[in-house]
């Protein structure tokens, strides 16, 4: 299998949709001419022309806008955020628009529409740069929410996305971007709704998503020394969730770990955790452990960052703490 | 440290337990270990150790007197530690019967450590002040008690007397508030716990705060299958509801004498567990008559062989019967509610008649034992039974059992199977009757078994092809020397 980048997954994703349907159209800043901010885009303009990948100016809401209004009359708009800290200014569109009409229309219009790009810290961007809002989206009921964390969920995943007539927000990683990973050759796709288990283990189930799933590898690499066989559920979709693969995860571990880059209070590691409460009530050894952003502001000093998110040390010191062991 | 000494549980049968003797007095000084006094258990009469050092300072339960499984009997303590709060009467109790107005949080306690003896369970004082304010929670967990106090009746537990710790972390509160009697567990412990039959309340926690977590269990059902005593008493979920014990005595219309004895801790396991059987158990028996004559013959030879070694003629049949069981290990087994458990080991037990009941104790692995190995170790195990010395792990875990009443003259008996084997064999007398021997009558030396099983786990085809091969044994008494 050849190994690409996050990056040219998902421009493959992109292109092979686009070309697969011509209704399929990008639409953000700086997405055409300079390729994307971070060149996920790059070389769509030149095949798909100024139709179909469309630079505007720095106007989340209103772009969003047309987006919505694009897909109501039947076209599959791929709206980019520069970041998803900046899709805040756009909530109004993506929460009382894109998530409400086909309720609201009771179903005549279908909002066949993507928004996409990167969400979470990538070194220094501070307070207002660095936001995991993920758990905002999976609030608000009509939209889905995906999150992968390797090159070949991401262009699967993008694709079923494009695929799908409801609007799916689909979160990237701007540290995800430059990852590698081996991607099948010709086309596939990876439905919604559906966790993948990335790594095989009994003792304890690490639930992580998006750049949590590299972090959670590295710690279960590290506990396998040990003599810990950590299995790690990616969730892939946060919205709809797969229950099924988590709980069955959790009835064969009895232990575990949530990982998530977002903040802890409200994060939607705690929704995960109620589900399991609930549902695997009788196969929980030890309380669940979060693992997440401590609550406060992301700091720029790139020390202070690394003590607010999630690292290697305190997804094992959680394991460590479900399994007993002191 | 104030030490509650609580009635252990000293078998896995036993629901409480008698004090037999002190062998300590008030004032005498008590180490970690020490014999201090002697239970009368549901099968023997065993020692308990103390689980702390100190003085005996109080005993509660009076020799002669029993007491449930976990109640206080005594108080280990330092000399002159006051431990009146424990007393029945005591403190905690006034406490609870007049709730006073809030305390002010400068009056914080400093939480006292109790140990529970019999139960090994361990309460710590720990994860405190998590949460910046302990005071104030305290505070709050101090109202919540007397609120249940008063919720109970007004009555004070034991434990609330003995000042529980206080946990300050708000994360605890919650547990803390539960039933003293709370044992902590995990869900998925619980759920062991209940699928396996096993009382929480015997398993050590090593969780946080004691909590029992799976590898409590894990750990318990591993040594259990070392020494099979502690293997569920019954198959879980078998038992339709509770089964009654207790007849009612009809009330007969003319005055009749009658003088009532206390039931024997034995007498009440053994009426316990026989309704447990014959209720939920459906039985059928199944009788054959074996011709002994041959297997007389045999036991004189080798009696006559071995000087030291006298074998009888139930060890003949313990050998016949593991023989006999390996041929058809579809009877070596037990009803588990959904499965049926086939046992690997041939654990035989032998009922042995006592003054105030019976007692069965185990040939382990008779499967590979001699004939002079089963005789011998069921002389040494009888003989322990008759002084009531046998161990737990003596008189548990077996997979079959024997009833022989062939010294009482009896021609033929059915018994009721030891829950939670499938089979139990009534071995009757060896008599002397005229049979016919190839048209010939003549003396002949027959005995009666009868094998009782439980439906559940076999049928009758099965029952009369293993009395079949029972007496193929017995009757060719040679093949029990190999």
């Amino acid at each position: 299998m050849p190994v690409i980048t996050y990056r040219e997954a998902l421009n493959q994703a992109l292109r092979e949709e686009m070309r697969r349907d011509e209704r399929v159209f990008l639409m953000g800043e700086e997405v055409g001419l300079y390729q994307g901010a971070y060149k996920v885009s790059q070389g769509l303009l030149e095949e798909f022309g100024e139709k179909r990948v469309i630079d505007t100016p720095i106007t989340e809401e209103a772009f969003t806008g047309v987006g919505v209004g694009a897909a109501m009359v039947g076209l599959r708009p791929v709206i980019e955020m520069m970041t998803f800290n900046f899709s805040i200014v756009a909530m109004d569109q993506i929460v009382n628009s894109a998530a409400k009409i086909r309720y609201m229309s009771g179903g005549q219009f279908k909002i066949p529409m993507v928004i996409r790009g990167p969400g979470g810290a990538a070194h220094s961007l501070a307070a207002q740069h660095s936001q995991s809002l993920e758990a905002w989206f999976c609030y608000v009921p009509g939209l889905k929410v995906v999150m992968p964390g390797v090159p070949k969920d991401a262009k699967g995943l993008l694709k079923s996305a494009i695929r799908d007539d409801n609007p799916v927000i689909f979160i990237e990683g701007e540290l995800l971007y430059g990852t590698k990973g081996e991607v099948p050759e010709g086309e596939y796709t990876i439905p919604l709704g559906k966790a993948d288990i990335k790594r095989k283990g009994s003792d304890v189930t690490i639930i992580a998503y998006s750049k949590m799933v590299l972090l959670a590898m590295e710690a279960a690499e590290e506990l396998a020394k040990e003599g810990i066989e950590v299995e790690i559920v990616d969730p892939l979709t946060l919205k709809p969730l797969d229950e099924t693969t988590i709980l069955n995860s959790v009835r064969k571990t009895n232990r575990v770990v949530i990982v998530e880059e977002g903040w802890e209070f409200g994060g939607f590691g705690a929704q995960i955790a109620e589900i399991i409460y609930r549902k695997a009530f009788d196969y929980i050894d030890a309380p669940i452990e979060r693992v997440a952003a401590r609550n406060v502001p992301m700091p720029y000093a790139k020390n202070l960052e690394m003590a607010t998110i999630p690292n290697k040390a305190r997804v094992i010191e959680a394991v460590k703490k479900v399994l007993y062991f002191d | 440290m104030v030490s509650k000494v609580t009635m252990p549980k000293l078998s896995d049968t036993m629901q409480e337990g008698v004090i037999v003797k002190w062998l300590k007095k008030e004032g005498d000084k008590v180490q970690s270990g020490d014999v201090i006094a002697e239970i009368e258990t549901d099968k023997a009469n065993l020692e308990m150790e103390a689980y702390a050092s100190g003085v005996l300072k109080k005993i509660i339960k009076k020799e002669g007197e029993s007491a449930p499984v976990g109640e206080l009997i005594a108080i280990i303590a330092e000399p002159n530690e006051d431990i009146s709060s424990l007393l029945p009467g005591g403190e905690g109790q006034k406490e609870a019967e007049s709730p006073t107005p809030r305390r002010g949080a400068e009056e914080i306690e400093k939480p006292t450590e109790v140990v529970e003896t019999g139960q090994e369970r361990r309460t710590q004082v720990k994860e405190a002040e998590e949460f910046g304010e302990p005071e104030k929670i305290k505070e709050g967990e101090r109202e919540k008690k007397r609120y249940l106090q008063v919720m109970k009746g007004g009555r004070t537990d034991e434990m609330e007397a003995a000042k529980k710790p206080e946990v300050s972390s708000a994360e605890e509160l919650t547990e803390m508030e539960e039933e003293p009697e709370h044992i902590k567990a995990s869900p998925m412990a619980r759920r062991m716990a209940k699928n396996l039959g096993l009382d929480l309340s015997q398993i050590r926690g090593s969780g946080p705060l004691g909590r029992v977590i799976k590898r409590d269990i894990e750990m318990f059902m591993e040594r259990a299958a070392k020494v099979p005593s502690y293997e569920p008493e019954r198959p879980p979920r078998v038992i339709p509801g509770k089964i009654e014990v207790t007849p009612e005595v009809p009330v007969a219309a003319v005055p009749v004498e009658f003088e009532e004895k206390e039931l024997s801790m034995m007498r009440k396991t053994i009426a316990r567990r026989m309704a447990e059987s014959k209720g939920p158990v459906p039985h059928f028996y199944i009788t054959s008559e074996i011709d002994m004559g041959k297997a007389i013959e045999f036991r004189k030879l080798v009696n006559e062989l071995e000087e030291d070694l006298k074998i009888s003629f139930n060890d003949l049949i313990i050998k016949a019967v593991a023989k006999a069981l390996m041929k058809y290990p579809q009877l070596n087994v037990s009803f588990t509610g959904d499965k049926i458990r086939v046992y690997k080991g041939i654990h035989i037990g032998v009922a042995v008649a006592l003054e105030d009941g019976l007692i069965t104790p185990v040939i382990r692995n008779c499967e590979v034992k001699s004939l002079g190995q089963i005789a011998r170790e069921a002389k040494d195990l009888a003989e322990k039974a008759r002084s009531k010395k046998l161990k737990p792990e003596e008189y548990t875990g077996s997979t079959f059992t024997i009833s022989n009443l062939g010294m009482y003259d009896v021609e033929n008996f059915a018994a009721i199977i030891n829950p939670p084997e499938g089979a139990i064999l009534a071995v009757g007398s060896i008599q002397e009757k005229p049979v016919v021997v190839e048209g010939q009558i003549r003396v002949g030396h027959r005995m009666k078994v009868t094998l009782s099983c439980d439906h559940r786990v076999t049928d009758g085809a099965t029952a009369a092809k293993f009395l079949q091969e029972l007496k193929k044994i017995l009757e060719n008494p040679m093949t029990l020397a190999v």
